[in-house]
């Protein structure tokens, strides 16, 4: 079973259009033409993070996560096109298997051990890294480290697909998001749970573990090379946004889909 | 296409005379099978999962020419023959020739604008101890090319032979004499975040033949190669613009056909020298 990630951006004036359109209609024709094939389809509303955290390559508004028994083949297939949003927002997207490829810490707690907010993170390396080099550097040097945060409770990850996998539906060809607007091509989802923003803030920003720095980091030959953590350049080869743990909406059990 | 203009440390560089040199036309008849606007017949092409094919003896129906594949992919083969040329040669080209933009320029100078590698990459090709392959194979390369589309930035990452999943029970004389290959991405310059990495797998297959050697090379465009295996990175329905494993193509002719002129006489009088010349 794939599921698919949809994080997304916003510029704020432009919410409350989006969230019209979205529940109005995208979240509704997806649901309605693909629920045969889904079998969750959920979204999370990004929560209000700090400032330093905005510095992270930050998404403001939405994630939504769709898990597929069977990917729909794309194309028209009987259906119409989406009803094109009233404006295009930046898009980090990708598709992993259902399942984490690597559960690292927490995994022998319990859920009944406190709430946590979810620092959700989309990243790639850089240009010049070899995949099986930065998985490496990943696996075996930085996992540990992080482990090693003060106040961290939960941290895993998923490989993204390297194979094109599209998600289903057609654009209208007068109203397809512009190709700037969406990043398409990551290497990995993580997860990286804690208590609060404070605890978030003591782990990664005031009180750190001494990390490895990757050779991306210190060598001009990568120039999207990032010396500091998280080591990958925010905004180009990383994005985050922070979530809660249930979603805001599970739209195959919450919605009447009204749209054909 | 414009030629870059050396800097004054570069022309005082006793390589400098071979980037001056004229251009070596094109092989007359392997461009002549080469048309932006005529592509081979997709079927005739080799697929990525069947590299092992090019250890076949004989040759491919197919040994020149460029199609986009249905799938969306685009792919390339040129056959490339340089009398004069051996394997030793080329082992050292392909690790000298990325020590510095000049060597990298002069093997095509309308072409070939940069070359740059990383510092660990760099002390390893520093190091005479370190045998010619072992200075290729891990290697990752990135060069600022112009193949006819506007320039671009390059990563071109070597892999050994069975990384690029050949069967290595049959890698060996008379099938195969070297392989220089492995998988790439590249970007136009100054391109945004959000601009497509477009992957690609590369294959230089060398085979000895009388008085010299033969390039057998093969790209897929829009593949990957991961864990060995080629992995198709198109969405369906998308596909690499002709022009591009067009230009490829004619550009990979005209690379080769300059540097086959040049590369007996560099590497005598280089071979020998300080890497860091």
């Amino acid at each position: 079973m794939l599921k698919s990630i949809v994080m997304m951006d916003l510029p704020i004036d432009d919410i409350a259009e989006m969230e019209r359109w979205y529940y109005e209609a995208h979240s509704s024709e997806i649901s309605r033409r693909y629920g045969p094939f889904l079998q969750r389809h959920e979204s999370y509303v990004a929560l209000h993070a700090p400032e330093d955290a905005r510095e992270l390559g930050f998404y403001n508004w939405r994630v939504t996560e769709t898990f597929w028994r069977e990917m729909p083949e794309p194309g028209a297939k009987g259906a119409f096109c989406f009803t094109p949003a009233p404006v295009w927002n930046p898009v980090a997207t990708c598709t992993v298997k259902a399942q984490p490829d690597n559960d690292f810490l927490g995994w022998d707690g319990f859920s009944t051990q406190g709430a946590s907010i979810r620092w959700y993170i989309l990243f790639r390396y850089p240009l010049g890294v070899r995949l099986s080099e930065g998985e490496d550097w990943f696996l075996n040097v930085h996992a540990p480290e992080v482990c090693k945060q003060p106040g961290l409770t939960r941290f895993f990850s998923y490989k993204c697909e390297q194979a094109a996998i599209p998600l289903p539906g057609m654009w209208h060809p007068d109203a397809t998001p512009p190709q700037d607007m969406m990043m398409v091509q990551w290497d990995r989802v993580v997860e990286l749970w804690y208590p609060s923003f404070s605890a978030w803030r003591r782990a990664v920003i005031e009180a750190p573990p001494e990390y490895t720095a990757p050779e991306w980091a210190t060598d001009d030959f990568f120039k999207d090379g990032y010396a500091a953590y998280p080591f990958f350049k925010p905004g180009v080869d990383f994005a985050s946004t922070f979530l809660l743990e249930r979603p805001a909406d599970e739209f195959l059990r919450d919605t009447r889909y009204y749209r054909p | 296409m414009a030629v870059r203009m050396l800097t004054p440390e570069e022309e005082a560089k006793p390589y400098a005379k071979y980037y001056h040199r004229s251009l070596t036309p094109p092989d007359p008849d392997l461009i002549a099978q080469i048309l932006p606007d005529v592509q081979i017949d997709p079927a005739l092409a080799l697929p990525p999962e069947r590299i092992s094919d090019l250890l076949d003896p004989g040759y491919h129906e197919v040994e020149t020419g460029w199609c986009v594949m249905p799938n969306g992919s685009g792919y390339l083969a040129v056959h490339n023959r340089m009398p004069g040329v051996t394997v030793e040669m080329l082992d050292w080209w392909f690790w000298w020739h990325s020590m510095a933009d000049m060597r990298y320029g002069l093997w095509y100078p309308p072409g070939h604008y940069g070359i740059s590698i990383s510092k660990k990459n760099r002390a390893k090709l520093s190091d005479p101890s370190v045998p010619a392959k072992e200075k290729i194979y891990g290697r990752t390369d990135h060069v600022v090319e112009d193949i006819g589309t506007g320039a671009e930035d390059i990563y071109i990452s070597f892999c050994a032979p069975e990384q690029m999943g050949f069967e290595m029970d049959r890698f060996h004389a008379p099938n195969v004499a070297a392989v220089y290959g492995g998988f790439g991405f590249d970007q136009a310059q100054g391109a945004k975040p959000s601009d497509i990495r477009a992957p690609a797998i590369m294959c230089h297959f060398i085979r000895e033949i009388d008085g010299g050697i033969e390039f057998r090379s093969r790209f897929w465009m829009g593949y990957k190669l991961i864990d060995g295996k080629p992995v198709l990175a198109i969405p369906p329905g998308e596909s690499v613009p002709a022009e591009v494993p067009y230009g490829l193509a004619e550009h990979n002719v005209r690379e080769y056909c300059n540097l086959k002129a040049l590369l007996p006489e560099i590497w005598a009088e280089f071979k020998d020298a300080d890497p860091a010349l």
